[in-house]
């Protein structure tokens, strides 16, 4: 779900939910909306309905939902919670400051942990 | 008693045995089954192993799967550290009988951003639980879902939405916790689990004991109070002195003390087979002696002895024994004797017993001995010590194998139990005694008790040669007992005093012969006098009648011829 491919520098994410709620609607709108603000297309997002595929939250260690993982550029990080708050999952998967640099490679700027 | 009678009459409430020895009788059967179980206590007091002791021995013994959540072990730590326990968590994991899941809740992990659940948890648990078709569950270290989310709310709604499904769903459930707090705070205290089981680590004596405490079981009795337990290489074993039903092979079968006077002491033919016997007496009344006697007549018969000492070392105790002529070499080659010297304080008592019963029951003997048992006093306290030895008394029992224990007793001997308190335990008690008189220390030996037979109840004198213990009658005089030099002294004097009695009786005899004698003279003496008045008397009568004859022939002459008379006297003159 709205994967925008265009180089091997493409951000990915997996967000896991539990069934279609709406808190996972709004951890997905949330996490597409900052995706779009930071990344501009460079990323990717694969949503995981865990009520499908039970063996994978023990698989990935998943308690919490919705849990989002950015699986690249590793180190993997995660944020739980519906992302009702931006700027912590801005700051915690380190996407670039720089707003909408669609070319440029996503920068690492010492953000607050 | 009456707990058991308002048991049977209540609604039954279906247990599920645990399978962990000693639980399921102080409980009456095992865990609420369908239920919540809370299982609280301190780091490293036990736990997990009741868990893990719980799912394993569900599928082994039960036939039952079972699940094991765990918030503080990963899979790979859990299946490590049960191998200790003699669990084989891996192949009941590889075979489908044991579902282990672990959930990390490192809050390092993640950053929370916004309003979330813990559905993952109850998709993990009902996937784990259905891919085994789990009866028991475990949820080890629960409270750490605590301190992982922030959102105490949210732990709580998962926590309670998935203990009404596990009752739904009709699984045991054992949910572990440090301390009530952390379920009390969250709402989830006393009143959610249906049973709740303590666990708690005292130190006294430098050792650490393990209790278990039943303090709540909703529905059900419980045995009341804390019960020691062990945590040995078979899991958990509960010492649950009042709970076990002595329900014992009885042998008739008498096996020889060792010491042929000890044996005609009691009732002519030793020990019962599989009795407990009790040897106590001051440091060197000669325990051992009378141990290692035992153990010698165990090995004449072909029968295995397994000697536990505390005290002496192997080789300590095969010397000295040699010196009263009892040599065990030969036993310890064909392998039916076996020494096991630990020092008492190289672990507690709990390990003492586990590592005894192992012993056992990998050498099989027929006799054991524990000496001394007062050693172990420095393992625990004395209360302990009588535990651990009635939990001994009753293992050995369970295989009638005879078991001697000996006590050091102090200087002045309690006629009271010993000091253990053990001897109310003990099917027969031999008490050895130290004696100091006449500037001498000799020993004493008397049989206390013993059960189911007639035993001798004097006081014999315990004397150590170098073909072994030997009992001697004591003197018994009017100034007491005599034992060792005195009593041989008075044994000297008797002698003597029976040989003057025996010359002076045969002066007697001698002097009565000779008076008789004498008198058997005089009467011969009478006897010649008499034969001789009795000659004379006839001589003198024979004269008379001659006399008579002659008056009367002389008188007819004269009458007849006169002068025939007169011419023959003249002719005669």
């Amino acid at each position: 779900m709205g994967a925008k491919k265009r180089t091997h520098e493409t951000w990915k994410f997996a967000l896991y939910v539990t069934g279609d709620t709406a808190r996972s609607d709004s951890a997905i709108s949330s996490l597409k909306q900052i995706c779009n603000s930071y990344l501009g297309k460079d990323y990717e997002i694969e949503v995981i309905d865990l009520l499908e595929h039970l063996e994978l939250a023990r698989q990935h260690q998943i308690l919490a939902v919705p849990t989002a993982i950015r699986t690249y550029p590793l180190p993997e990080r995660r944020v739980i919670g519906d992302l009702s708050r931006p700027e912590l999952v801005v700051a915690f998967l380190e996407l670039p400051t720089q707003q909408a640099q669609t070319t440029s490679r996503p920068e690492h700027p010492a953000s607050p942990e | 008693m009456k707990k058991r009678r308002e048991i049977s009459t209540a609604v039954q409430l279906s247990k599920v045995p645990t399978g962990i020895e000693g639980f399921d009788d102080i409980t009456l059967g095992g865990l609420p089954a369908g239920r919540v179980t809370l299982l609280l206590g301190l780091a490293g007091s036990g736990k997990t192993v009741f868990g893990l002791e719980f799912l394993v021995r569900g599928v082994r013994q039960y036939g039952e799967p079972g699940v094991l959540i765990s918030f503080e072990e990963t899979e790979k730590e859990l299946v490590t550290n049960s191998s200790s326990l003699g669990f084989n968590l891996k192949e009941l994991v590889s075979s489908g009988k044991i579902a282990i899941d672990y959930m990390s809740v490192n809050p390092g992990e993640f950053i929370e951003a916004g309003r979330y659940d813990l559905d993952g948890l109850l998709v993990r648990i009902e996937h784990a639980v259905s891919s085994v078709g789990a009866r028991r569950i475990l949820l080890d270290g629960v409270p750490a879902l605590f301190y992982g989310f922030s959102d105490a709310s949210a732990v709580r709604d998962v926590l309670v939405r998935l203990y009404g499904w596990l009752k739904d769903k009709g699984l045991t459930t054992v949910v572990t916790a440090e301390s009530e707090t952390d379920m009390i705070r969250h709402g989830l205290g006393r009143s959610l689990p249906d049973c709740i089981v303590r666990l708690t680590e005292r130190i006294s004596n430098n050792f650490a004991t393990r209790y278990l405490h039943v303090e709540k079981y909703r529905g059900s009795s419980h045995g009341a109070g804390e019960f020691p337990f062990l945590i040995g290489e078979n899991g958990i074993s509960l010492i649950p002195v009042t709970a076990i039903q002595p329900a014992y092979e009885v042998s008739s079968e008498r096996i020889t003390t060792g010491v042929p006077q000890l044996d005609t002491m009691l009732g002519g033919q030793g020990y019962y087979r599989g009795n407990s016997i009790l040897v106590s007496g001051e440091a060197g009344t000669g325990k051992t002696s009378l141990a290692a006697h035992l153990a010698h007549a165990s090995c004449q018969r072909g029968e295995r002895c397994l000697y536990f000492a505390f005290e002496e070392s192997e080789h300590e105790i095969i010397r000295n024994m040699c010196s009263i002529g009892i040599d065990f070499q030969p036993w310890l080659k064909e392998g039916l004797l076996r020494f096991r010297s630990s020092r008492a304080t190289m672990y507690g008592l709990e390990m003492h017993l586990v590592t005894m019963e192992r012993e056992v029951n990998a050498f099989q003997p027929r006799v054991v001995i524990l000496d001394p048992v007062t050693n172990l006093l420095s393992a625990g306290s004395p209360n302990e010590v009588q535990v651990m030895v009635s939990r001994m008394i009753d293992f050995l029992k369970g295989k009638v194998i005879t078991g001697l224990f000996t006590t050091l007793t102090g200087r002045e001997f309690q006629e009271s139990p010993g000091e253990v308190g053990v001897s109310s335990l003990m099917d027969t008690w031999i008490v050895l005694r130290n004696l100091e008189m006449n500037g001498e220390r000799t020993r004493l030996l008397y049989i206390w008790k013993s059960r189911g037979m007639a035993h001798d109840n004097k006081v014999r004198e315990f004397v150590l040669t170098d073909r072994g213990v030997e009992l001697v009658d004591v003197y018994a005089g009017p100034s007491g007992i005599l034992t060792g030099t005195a009593r041989v002294a008075q044994k000297e004097k008797n002698n003597v005093e029976q040989v003057r009695r025996k010359h002076d009786l045969e002066r007697q005899e001698r002097q009565c012969k000779q008076k008789l004698a004498a008198l058997e003279a005089q009467i011969a003496a009478l006897r010649a006098e008499i034969e001789a008045t009795d000659i004379e008397m006839e001589q003198t009568h024979r004269e008379a009648e001659q006399y008579e004859v002659n008056m009367t022939e002389m008188s007819r002459s004269e009458a007849e011829q006169p002068g025939r008379q007169r011419g023959r006297q003249k002719k005669n003159s």
